[in-house]
């Protein structure tokens, strides 16, 4: 009996490891362009069929995406057939674990949209191949340029972006006019934190029997908190490698980054969040909320129900300097896509990436679109009698003047997880009200992660 | 001497084929798992490249022993332990004292009871954030009328443990209350109304008939509340992630974040293994412990004779 | 007698006020799925603030016309169902086998099965993937249902009921020519019913109320369990804090049917637990 059972045990072991093991690496030996020159059709003998995984979106996303692909498919009818399927995003990071389990099994699909500070992480592990041999050069000259940085790893391009996303401030107007507050028109003019801060404690009042806040900042932990602020923190939030943090998360500057977060939330104006709706109700919890663009299709979609809203400049350091968070979801090519399929993936990449599917995806989703030109032809970026152009061309000169990408880090899992919770600690825990208990708190975080990041191999 | 050894081959067989189910499921969905587990605790699995996998040999472990965060996991989870055991155990044997009655109505006492129980661990931790808030939390207004100040609750490092321990007591001793009642309803009648005739009073004959009589039960609630606790994960992962500066990180936290957040693998294997075998330790020693809580009860009883 | 009478209305009291505080997140569930808010309260300064401005059904139809919720429930069944029946099987052979067959390993396997109990699942989320995989059932059923039929603790709690079923029952069956499955399945079985019905129940609560697997296994849409569902319905904009208590009063309510119509066998199944040493 044992005997059996210790050969069961064994068999089925080695069937896992062997399948465990079996992933290849997609790439050739030279450096040849394997891909298709500019103009030129796909062609094959035989239908090619592509997997393709994204996140579950919102009802415009998903719109968006199921259309593209039917067209897709129309086009390329019996030479590539994509089939898409989409994974839960919860609120956890629960594609990135669904994405590392699949690595981990040998189940990947052949083309995945990943989020973008994951493209590192991502390209060194090999879940990624590089795409640089299939897109001909010149393709990315129209992309944003720190987007084809965010989608670079070590000289080499992994993904393509269809659009971008940043961090803008929205406020409601009503009651901002009601306060007599001017909103800066001109990113020269755009509020620095400071001003930020005395905006937000003036605009705190108690409104009939409800308090109602200055600004709305989420309060949950996972990535947001490390993303929105990461610009305070002046010299870096890590080394040019991507592999220390200590000396710069806990660093000067990012000890008086810490102070001013402590002190604009004991200003008693900051209401704690991650739920949109605290801000875009008609009597807001809150009436200004620091959030990320991809929440505005999610205010137009709410119609009359949404309180009357603008936007305006992510805040400014002392100096009038704005670094705007940026950088988004993206598309890459996994190594689980067999060598015979990765031209016909490339064409889907670019077919998604196009102008004209980069255009009806920044206008469906409501998302600054990844190409420059578009800003230029676009009329909700480019005409002032646009309805939108108001909202937009904040995003517009924010993008093309101000843009800083999250850390190239192959740990950014570990980075902003930790980062997150340091924040969170700083902002609402009891106990960080010296310079030294801030320090020892963002120290913390930065052995945690430098321990965590140095267990990861690079290959 | 061989009819009896024919016979036991027989009965060998037939609990073996009663056994058989089990064994395959077993073997394919827990001990090849662990075996893995095992095996890759030796090595460097990396989950987001599996092909580069190396055997590292003890690496992991030494690696651990130097692992601060670690130590802290430790402690926090046996601080939870130590006391959501007795706690939840004794609130639910009080719940079951309240509830033992043959009166109308008591089926929706217990049902109340049971209610967190079977409510989503969603709404429960939604709402205890909601009463542990540091502006406009319940928590904070029953303390202000008593002339308390704001407690930072969830938000301080020395309070949210404490926090998750009264929530997880509240939410899980249902549970126990139901197998408790189940014991004080198999306690025989004839006792009390002994007790009655001798004119004891209540105290009397919960501690010399009620407790004896549930003893058996108590160590069976004792050791699922005991294994349930040492396994807690999801009030840390949704209430605090682990937070504030690592206070309600728990042991399986730690695995969760090194092995699956963090793909290491190799690292979280290590981990899941020396809280395995620190559990098998524990066992043991507790069967040595109640071997010598029996040789002592086998002494006082011929000492004192009786009791 | 009046004594009897005072204490009567003392635990009535009592049992109402504690009552209270434990059925309040349930109370204040059902509450808010009628509730037309579109936040949470923020504040809380009396009880006052929990209840509605006015009641409304809208957001209950919304969780069933936004999402096809009707066909989780039909999921999420499969796998209760499924599932439980299998625990039944394989977990009360096993049990049965530890507690009234005197087999060689007997003691092994007894041993072995309590230490197993502590084996978090996070530790093994990996490789259980990794198996369930190789079996090639990942988006199935079976990937949800088989990973489950076999557990250390519904074993352990089975062993524990039939150590109480007398042993001259079995013995008198195979002195009449029973074989041990027919006795066990036509003599043991009958008289075990509620621990039969308490593993059915706690099972059948574990599985409606089971989130991480599934999310992870099942990935079509087509799949989906009641509680993935309800995540995602939660999480995606826009976001309508009654429509998700709504969401979840309404996930909640088949579970509650089931223990308010087991609730005295599961009761008495429990009864027996823990009774004979362990």
């Amino acid at each position: 009996m044992k005997k059996i059972l210790s050969i069961g045990c064994t068999a089925v072991l080695a069937a896992v490891v062997a399948c465990a093991g079996c992933g290849k690496d997609g790439e050739t030996a030279d450096g040849e362009f394997l891909g298709l020159k500019k103009g030129e059709t796909f062609t094959t003998d035989q239908e090619i069929s592509l997997t393709f995984t994204r996140p579950t979106g919102n009802n415009a996303q998903e719109k968006w995406w199921t259309d593209t692909i039917a067209a897709f498919n129309e086009e390329y009818a019996g030479r590539i057939k994509v089939t898409c399927t989409t994974a839960t995003r919860g609120n956890s990071r629960e594609y990135e674990q669904k994405i590392s389990i699949w690595a981990g099994s040998d189940s990947l699909p052949d083309v995945l949209y990943v989020d973008g500070p994951f493209v590192s992480n991502y390209a060194n592990s090999g879940v990624l191949v590089p795409i640089d041999r299939y897109i001909y050069e010149g393709y990315t000259d129209d992309f944003l340029d720190y987007v084809n940085d965010q989608n670079t790893y070590n000289g080499r391009l992994y993904t393509l972006s269809i659009v971008d996303s940043t961090v803008v401030l929205f406020y409601n107007k009503t009651v901002l006019s009601e306060e007599r507050i001017a909103v800066p028109d001109e990113i020269a003019d755009a509020w620095t934190f400071d001003e930020l801060k005395t905006t937000a404690t003036g605009l705190t009042k108690t409104v009939g029997a409800k308090k109602r806040y200055g600004l709305q900042i989420a309060g949950d932990a996972g990535e947001w908190l490390s993303y929105a602020f990461t610009p305070l923190w002046t010299e870096g939030v890590v080394n040019s490698e991507g592999k220390v943090t200590t000396g710069y998360l806990n660093g000067d500057a990012g000890v008086s980054a810490g102070e001013y977060l402590r002190s604009l939330v004991k200003s008693g104006a900051v209401y704690a969040s991650a739920t949109s709706s605290d801000f875009s109700a008609k009597t807001p919890t809150a009436s200004m909320a620091l959030m990320g663009t991809q929440n505005i299709s999610e205010f137009l979609a709410l119609g009359e129900d949404m309180c009357d809203w603008g936007v305006t400049f992510y805040p400014a350091d002392d100096e009038g300097k704005i670094s705007a968070p940026c950088g988004g979801w993206t598309l890459g090519i996994t190594k689980n896509c067999a060598s015979g399929k990765t031209v016909a993936a490339s064409e889907f990449l670019k077919y998604c990436t196009s102008k004209e599917a980069s255009e009806s995806c920044a206008r469906d989703t409501a998302s600054p679109p990844s190409r420059k030109s578009l800003y230029e032809t676009m009329p909700e970026y480019s005409d002032p009698n646009n309805a939108m152009y108001s909202v937009y061309s904040v995003i517009k000169s924010q993008i093309l003047t101000s843009a800083q990408l999250r850390p190239k880090t192959v740990g950014y899992e570990v980075f902003s997880t930790e980062m997150s919770n340091a924040l969170k600690d700083i902002l609402y825990s009891t106990g960080y009200d010296t310079q030294a208990q801030i320090r020892n708190r963002l120290t913390t975080a930065a052995t945690k992660i430098d321990a965590s990041i140095a267990q990861i191999k690079i290959y | 001497m061989k009819t009896t050894s024919v016979r036991q081959k027989c009965i060998d067989r037939t609990g073996w084929l009663f056994m058989l189910p089990a064994i395959v499921f077993g073997t394919v969905f827990l001990i090849v798992p662990i075996v893995m587990c095992f095996l890759y605790s030796f090595s460097d699995f990396y989950m987001l490249r599996p092909e580069a996998t190396q055997t590292v040999w003890f690496d992991n472990y030494v690696a651990l022993f130097r692992d601060e965060i670690f130590g802290k996991a430790i402690g926090n989870t046996l601080l939870f332990v130590v006391i959501v055991v007795p706690v939840q155990c004794a609130l639910a044997l009080g719940l079951a004292l309240l509830v033992n009655r043959k009166d109308r109505g008591y089926g929706i006492f217990k049902l109340a009871y049971f209610a967190p129980v079977i409510t989503s661990m969603t709404v429960v931790s939604l709402l205890f954030q909601l009463f542990y808030a540091r502006d406009g939390g319940v928590f904070n207004l029953l303390l202000s009328a008593i002339g308390v100040p704001a407690q930072g609750f969830l938000q301080d490092e020395s309070q949210a443990m404490f926090c998750i321990i009264f929530m997880s007591v509240w939410q899980g001793a249902g549970y126990q209350m139901i197998i408790f009642l189940a014991g004080l309803q198999g306690v025989p009648k004839e006792l009390y109304e002994a007790a009655d005739i001798d004119a004891a009073n209540a105290w009397d004959k919960f501690t010399h008939i009620t407790l004896p009589s549930i003893a058996p039960i108590s160590s069976f609630v004792f050791v699922i509340t005991l294994v349930g606790a040492f396994k807690m994960f999801t009030q840390s992962y949704i209430m605090t992630s682990g937070g504030p500066n690592d206070s309600t990180l728990t042991v399986v936290y730690y695995i969760f974040q090194k092995g699956m957040s963090e793909q290491l693998v190799g690292y979280g294997s290590a981990i899941s293994m020396l809280f395995t075998a620190a559990f098998i330790l524990a066992s043991v020693f507790k069967n040595l412990g109640a071997k010598g809580i029996g040789a002592y009860k086998k002494y006082r009883a011929s000492v004192l004779g009786g009791y | 007698m009046r004594r009897k009478k005072i204490l009567k209305i003392v635990f009535y009291v009592v049992n109402t006020l504690v009552g209270l505080l434990f059925l309040f997140p349930l109370l204040f569930m059902f509450l808010s799925a009628f509730n037309p808010a579109r936040t949470l309260p923020t504040q809380i300064g009396s009880f006052g603030d929990f209840l509605p401005e006015y009641l409304t059904a809208s957001n209950l139809v919304s969780v069933f016309t936004r999402i096809p919720m009707l066909k989780y429930f039909g999921n999420t069944l499969l796998y209760a169902f499924g599932t439980v029946l299998g625990v039944l099987v394989v977990n009360s052979m096993a049990g049965y086998a530890l507690a009234k067959i005197n087999f060689k390993g007997n003691r092994l396997i007894y041993n072995f099965i309590v230490i197993m109990l502590i084996i978090p699942f996070e530790g093994i989320t990996l490789t259980l993937y990794l198996v369930v995989k190789t079996l090639g059932i990942l988006d199935t059923p079976f990937a949800v249902i088989l990973p489950s039929l076999f557990s250390c603790f519904y074993i352990f709690m089975f062993r524990q009921f039939f150590l109480g079923v007398p042993t001259a029952l079995i013995e008198a069956a195979e002195i009449d020519g029973s074989g041990a499955f027919s006795t066990y399945f036509r003599i043991v079985v009958p008289t075990a019913v509620p621990v039969f019905i308490t593993v059915f129940i706690l099972e059948f609560i574990g599985k409606w109320g089971d989130y991480y697997w599934p999310m992870l296994t099942l990935t079509s849409e087509t799949w989906f369990n009641v509680q993935i569902a309800i995540k995602e319905f939660s999480t995606a904009s826009p976001y309508h804090w009654g429509t998700v208590m709504a969401s979840l009063a309404v996930v909640t309510v088949p579970v509650l049917v089931v223990f308010l119509c087991l609730q005295k066998y599961y009761i008495e199944g429990i009864a027996t637990q823990g009774i004979k040493d362990m």
